[in-house]
């Protein structure tokens, strides 16, 4: 089964492979794994941030408040 | 600038607040593209607070995404004009930068008119951190060698923000025009999709340029890079769902009729992780054979590179990761 992603007039057929079935997602501690809500919504999933922003990121100063969802490259402070 | 404080203000506020006429017209006329959406027609009685704010979240993190984007691309820029690259991915780089301006304001704009009620907490701009470590220094005494460093770093840099980010963004974009009911989120969208598939390409003809000049070293870190990165991408991307999740199925995701609920360009959580792993299989991993680089190994060994632990400082993380 292969891949696909094709626009078809009013559609968007998204077709994911079974290729990509190797090797384990790597998990980073779980809360990195849901999605925490970031206050002051209490209810909404936050959207993926399209860039790997965890690894490497520089720790400025540690945040002692929740972790967001994408709790990379950000300061918070 | 004079005024209240950013933090008074709320930060995205801060962020869309007018400096001088000149200053002005010359973003304006930078950064604008006609026709710049009507951020002021947006009828608020129509949609659901709730909807309205769940839509302004959205928008408002993908608009710091955004923010982000024009911190990569600038740092990128520096450090290829310090490895003296030729002036010809400068000239690209440099749109990359005024499209990613442009982004970010479409998006914050669109979140502050979809939810007028959100106060300071709720608009309030992380200070952009890039997902790497800093670019080597120059070393004047040993400067081919610092060159090369340099372009190794750009190269990873590239590959993980334009080849893999930017060519994720582009379904993802082509979805919300897809799925939004309002004309203001499509518009927004349709005008950030246009950009992001030049920002695309541009990293597949950026890393052609650069993948030949690396050595076996630096072509080792870009191919450890690819790795750690699908990690990255993966865990903020698909949030909850695995590609056991979704392998060998089809996800159609298709304008809604009249009468459907409505949408300001939202996606969910499993149509992202489907465009995600549809577009590396599809998209991505074939263009980065041609460079040299193994994408189906560093898939596979992309449980190697868990989240950075929160304590560990930026430094340990970079030495270790590999
Ligand atoms: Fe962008
Ligand atoms: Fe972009």
């Amino acid at each position: 089964m292969s891949a696909r992603i094709e626009r078809r007039g009013r559609t968007l057929g998204v077709m994911v492979g079974s290729a990509l079935l190797v090797g384990a997602a790597a998990c980073g501690p779980d809360e990195l794994r849901v999605n925490v809500p970031a206050e002051p919504v209490e209810t909404i999933n936050v959207p993926p941030d399209p860039r790997p922003v965890e690894e490497e990121a520089p720790a400025p100063d540690e945040d002692e408040r929740p972790p967001r969802v994408n709790p990379g490259p950000t300061d918070d402070e | 600038m004079s005024g209240p404080s950013n933090e008074a203000r709320g930060d995205a506020e801060a962020l869309l607040t007018p400096t001088t006429t000149k200053l002005g017209s010359m973003h304006r006329n930078q950064v604008h593209r006609a026709p710049w959406p009507d951020f002021d027609a947006f009828d608020v009685a129509r949609y659901d607070v709730e909807l309205r704010r769940h839509a302004a979240w959205h928008w408002i993190s993908r608009a710091q995404a955004e923010h982000g984007s024009v911190h990569q691309f600038s740092a990128v820029t520096h450090a290829l004009t310090e490895a003296r690259a030729p002036v010809e991915l400068l000239g690209a780089l440099a749109r990359l930068l005024t499209d990613e301006v442009r982004h970010v304001e479409l998006c914050a704009r669109a979140a502050k008119a979809f939810y007028p009620e959100g106060d300071a907490a709720f608009f309030r701009w992380r200070t952009p951190r890039a997902p790497w470590p800093d670019a080597p220094s120059v070393d004047a005494d040993r400067r081919e060698e610092s060159e090369l460093r340099l372009r190794g770093w750009a190269a990873r840099a590239i590959l993980t923000a334009c080849a893999l980010g930017e060519t994720l963004s582009e379904p993802m974009l082509e979805a919300i025009v897809l799925v939004a009911t309002d004309p203001l989120p499509r518009a927004c969208a349709e005008q950030i999709l246009k950009d992001e598939r030049f920002h695309g390409r541009f990293g597949f003809e950026a890393l052609a340029v650069l993948v030949p000049t690396l050595d076996d070293a630096e072509r080792d870190a870009l191919q450890t890079q690819l790795s750690r990165a699908l990690a990255g991408f993966e865990r903020t991307t698909c949030g909850k769902v695995r590609v056991e999740d979704l392998a060998g199925r089809e996800l159609e995701i298709t304008a809604p009729e009249p009468g459907a609920p409505p949408n300001l360009g939202t996606l969910t959580e499993e149509e992202f992780a489907a465009i995600f792993y549809a577009t590396l299989e599809a998209r991505i991993f074939p263009a980065l054979e041609p460079l040299g680089l193994d994408p189906m190994r560093a898939w596979a060994e992309r449980g190697r590179f868990p989240a950075a632990r929160r304590e560990a400082s930026a430094e340990a993380r970079a030495t270790t990761a590999d």
